[in-house]
């Protein structure tokens, strides 16, 4: 027995871990994970140093909002277009369907998780992308689906829990922080007349609330996409904006 | 605002922290996932929880690099945050669909799989990876990293005695499986 198990590692390394490696892609993807946060981490440490800044800049602001005030669509964007509901379609022969089991896009009706609805749709990929569509697409054949917030050429932050593009901010039910479709504020209401107040880590919601990451340019052909349930899920944070090339389909709806 | 001197010496600790970062990964970085592996059953969700491993470091690069026994520590790190995550992955992800599956399906190779492909190595690892966790870390811990009893009662925040006794009863399974099989 014993020298079958001395023989545990090589066995193992021929069989399960055979093909394991820690590749350098991943090691790429640490790298810039942690250099995002600490970029983050040292805007925060210099804070004071910026208030004055921040000052002259909100005072700016509100006069350009004030000579604007005709025009108020300057200082977000909004997206009348994409419903927070997910549709009903029928499947045509070009689409395929997919079962999904994340609650990455959970928005409080177990949006996507289809063994709470049907089978999802996956339509094939335009070249008519647009903001709010929820694509499928995978990366180091990991498959995720995620919703399109960024358009090529546009610049994304995150802002305590306030997506702005451009620096402009994104007025969409996808722009902020949710925890099931709730906000901050209706988050904590609803939790507060419930027994679950015990059971929550406010600390760790609050700072949920207010993720921050820092500005991202999306190339050429990419989008920058982001689950709804921005803890539950990966997306461009970590991976960064999506190439096309990745894109597999666009998520339609629940099938009929 | 900052002076030059204050930014120079602020890049030299961003450099000597992703020196330090990508040291460790190069150390660690395998084996870890292996081991997150042996935890989760699942190569994705090993590869997420190594990854955030890394970036726990690096964010407490002040204390972290100092730390004498790092890998005993950063083991210990790895091993809490699998339990946990099996603690909470009442979600699974899956996907079904013929033709994008057999793309993916590839070269890896379930225990379960494997098992039909080869004999009797195969029947020692599936018993392996059938144990509880409990028996599992300690023989994965033992054999496959090379950890004395001393280093996995550090890791796993046990007794030595405790190690012992648990090696013990999952070798006399193992045994107990294999001959049965046989």
């Amino acid at each position: 027995m014993e020298d079958k198990l001395r023989n545990l590692q090589s066995m193992l390394d021929k069989t399960i871990y055979k093909d394991q490696k820690f590749t350098e892609n991943q090691q790429r993807q640490i790298l810039s994970r942690a250099r995002n946060k600490a970029l983050t981490d040292k805007k925060k440490r210099f804070i004071p140093s910026v208030v004055f800044g921040l000052f002259l800049v909100v005072f700016s602001f509100l006069l350009a909002q004030l000579f604007s005030k005709h025009d108020g669509a300057a200082i977000s964007i909004t997206d009348p277009y994409t419903s927070s509901t997910v549709e009903q379609v029928d499947a045509t022969e070009k689409d395929f369907l997919l079962e999904w089991l994340s609650d990455s896009m959970d928005r409080g009706n177990h949006d996507y998780i289809t063994s709470y609805h049907s089978n999802l749709v996956v339509g094939s990929v335009t070249d008519k992308l647009k903001r709010g569509d929820v694509i499928y697409y995978a990366i180091s054949s990991e498959q995720y689906i995620a919703r399109i917030v960024g358009l090529p050429g546009e610049k994304i932050e995150i802002q305590d829990g306030q997506v702005f593009i451009d620096e402009k901010k994104l007025d969409a039910f996808y722009g902020k922080a949710t925890v099931r479709g709730l906000e901050e504020k209706q988050f904590f209401e609803a939790v507060k007349d419930t027994n679950s107040q015990n059971n929550i880590n406010e600390e760790g919601y609050k700072e949920y609330f207010s993720t921050d990451m820092a500005e991202v340019l999306v190339p050429e052909n990419s989008y920058f996409v982001l689950v709804d349930l921005w803890s539950r899920g990966t997306d461009s944070r970590t991976l960064g904006p999506i190439h096309i090339d990745d894109i597999d389909g666009v998520v339609l709806g629940y099938q009929e | 605002m900052e002076s030059a001197e204050e930014m120079e010496q602020a890049l030299n600790l961003i450099q000597d922290k992703e020196a330090w970062l990508i040291e460790i990964m190069e150390l660690y970085g395998e084996n870890l996932t292996k081991l997150a592996y042996s935890y989760v059953k699942d190569w994705g969700k090993a590869q997420e929880i190594i990854q955030d491993i890394f970036i726990l470091c690096y964010e407490g690069y002040e204390q972290n690099h100092a730390i004498n026994y790092f890998k005993p520590w950063i083991y210990r790190v790895a091993i809490n945050k699998c339990k946990d995550s099996l603690r909470t992955s009442w979600v699974k992800r899956v996907v079904v669909n013929s033709h994008l599956f057999t793309s993916q399906k590839s070269n890896t190779i379930s225990p379960e799989e494997y098992s039909i492909t080869q004999e009797d190595s195969s029947i020692l690892i599936n018993s392996v990876f059938a144990l509880p966790i409990k028996y599992r870390e300690v023989i994965l811990l033992h054999y496959y990293e090379g950890l004395s009893v001393k280093e996995i009662a550090e890791v796993l925040n046990k007794n030595e005695n405790t190690v012992k006794t648990r090696l013990k009863r999952a070798r006399e399974i193992i045994k107990a499986k294999v001959k049965g099989v046989l």
